[in-house]
């Protein structure tokens, strides 16, 4: 194993982080539940890596909910998002609660909302979920704060748009509309391994029912999480009725083109993504209007 | 560098290099060999250990975040001699067969009891889920951890 770091640090404060950021550059790297790390790292992944930087102490483990959205600290625990009363509701916000939930209890007490969408790593859980829910990460360096939108995070396997000084430290969801439903299914053969297919939905309905807005988006299928846009524009402005969300989801895997690797071949993949289609588009439906 | 640990109630005085994992420091600098190291990637459960009373895969942990936290391995559970009733229950209900998952697998169902009671038949197999056993033994264990939340509360009701 060539990962040997030579110094592990915990730091105290934002400031801190930033400062030895800026020092070390991509031969750090901040833990924050470390679980995605010891991966990398058994799999000879992070070679360069000489300096940890452990965030836990930072006070960032957080969900706050307001009128302008909600705000959720980096370093909270995966548990805390599953657990969170608004994100165990039926509506626009399950699919955060679903995106915790399926994970062992192990995974669960370590894992931080921060590290799951830095990781960049498109057969997490969160990465599809924040795409759904229009997602805004606030990323913090020397020079200051900018806000990256999930849409434009993810860049390729392992690879964010995070430059190797900055770091996440809150995640914001947008004040979804009322009448707004959410959605997080996930194929995995077993508990403990990563998703063959995950999928993340989100349908917001008009007063009269019809798809207002929608956000179809995969994980596990391909080097970064990948949305439907045909799919959604085919729904917008339509009725969901059963027809209609069958005819989306039997077009979807020419749109989504999944790979092929050591879990599933491409076709397995396309008949997933029907099936994950069709039953996250019923039950985002279902949820919309509860 | 020096890492100080709370195992079992017990203090050690560790020297570790900065990347070694829980598992690891307890294994082969403290000695403590109950916990089992399987993938080292959070893939089977061998390792789990308890951090201030959650379970998590002690492979997944820098030995440095353990600091200052309470951490529970197997050789902690027997009191005076006396086996834990999770432990008990295992050997009556025969839910050891290799034993290589056992550790892990008792101590994520010790951290359902205490959170959970009197869990149900669903609720005991979503804890071990994150424990995967190769000798195919669940019904087993799941009787096993049924019997042993039973035990604990007549347990509870005769102190």
């Amino acid at each position: 194993m060539s990962f040997k770091p030579d110094q592990y640090i915990k730091a105290k404060t934002v400031e801190e982080v930033v400062a030895l950021l800026q020092e070390y550059g991509e031969e750090a790297a901040v833990v924050a539940g470390g679980t995605e790390l010891h991966e990398l790292a058994e799999r000879g992944m992070v070679p360069r890596v000489k300096k940890l930087i452990d965030i836990e102490q930072l006070d960032l483990s957080y969900i706050k909910n307001s009128e302008e959205g909600i705000k959720i600290g980096a370093l909270t625990k995966l548990r805390n998002i599953r657990d969170y009363p608004l994100f165990k509701k039926e509506g626009a916000y399950t699919a955060l609660g679903e995106a915790a939930k399926i994970l062992p209890v192990q995974i669960v007490g370590l894992g931080t909302i921060g590290g799951n969408i830095c990781s960049g790593l498109p057969i997490l859980n969160l990465p599809p979920v924040m795409l759904a829910l229009d997602a805004e990460l606030k990323a913090v360096s020397a020079e200051g704060e900018r806000t990256i939108p999930a849409s434009e995070f993810f860049v390729d396997y392992f690879l964010t748009s995070l430059k190797p000084d900055e770091f996440i430290t809150e995640i914001k969801i947008p004040k979804l509309p009322e009448r707004t439903g959410s959605v997080f299914q996930a194929f995995k053969l077993l508990t403990v391994d990563f998703p063959t297919a995950s999928i993340a939905i989100r349908v917001s309905l008009s007063q009269k029912e019809t798809c207002e807005d929608v956000r179809i988006v995969f994980g596990s299928v391909g080097r970064i999480p990948v949305r439907a846009i045909k799919a959604e524009r085919k729904l917008k402005g339509k009725k969901l009725e059963d027809k209609v969300m069958k005819e989306v989801a039997e077009a979807v895997p020419e749109e989504i083109e999944p790979i092929s690797d050591l879990r599933a071949p491409a076709e397995y993949r396309k008949e997933l993504s029907k099936i994950l289609t069709e039953s996250a588009l019923v039950k985002a439906r279902e949820r919309a209007m509860s | 560098m020096k890492v100080e640990l709370n195992v079992n109630d017990r203090i050690y005085e560790v020297d570790a290099e900065p990347h070694e994992t829980l598992v690891q420091v307890l294994r082969d600098r403290i000695g403590l060999t109950g916990t089992k190291r399987g993938c080292d990637v959070g893939g089977c459960g061998a390792c789990t250990v308890l951090l201030d009373g959650q379970p998590v895969y002690s492979c997944m942990v820098f030995a440095a975040r353990a600091e200052g936290k309470k951490i529970t391995t197997i050789e902690g559970l027997a009191k005076n001699g006396k086996l834990h009733p999770v432990q008990g229950a295992f050997i009556k209900y025969g839910a050891i067969q290799c034993g290589y998952c056992t550790p892990g697998m008792i101590l994520s169902a010790k951290a359902l009891l205490e959170q959970n009671p009197d869990p149900t038949e669903e609720e005991v197999k979503d804890a071990i889920a994150g424990n995967i056993c190769r000798c195919t033994g669940y019904v087993k264990i799941v009787e096993a951890i049924l019997a042993a939340a039973q035990e604990m509360k007549k347990g509870e009701r005769n102190e």
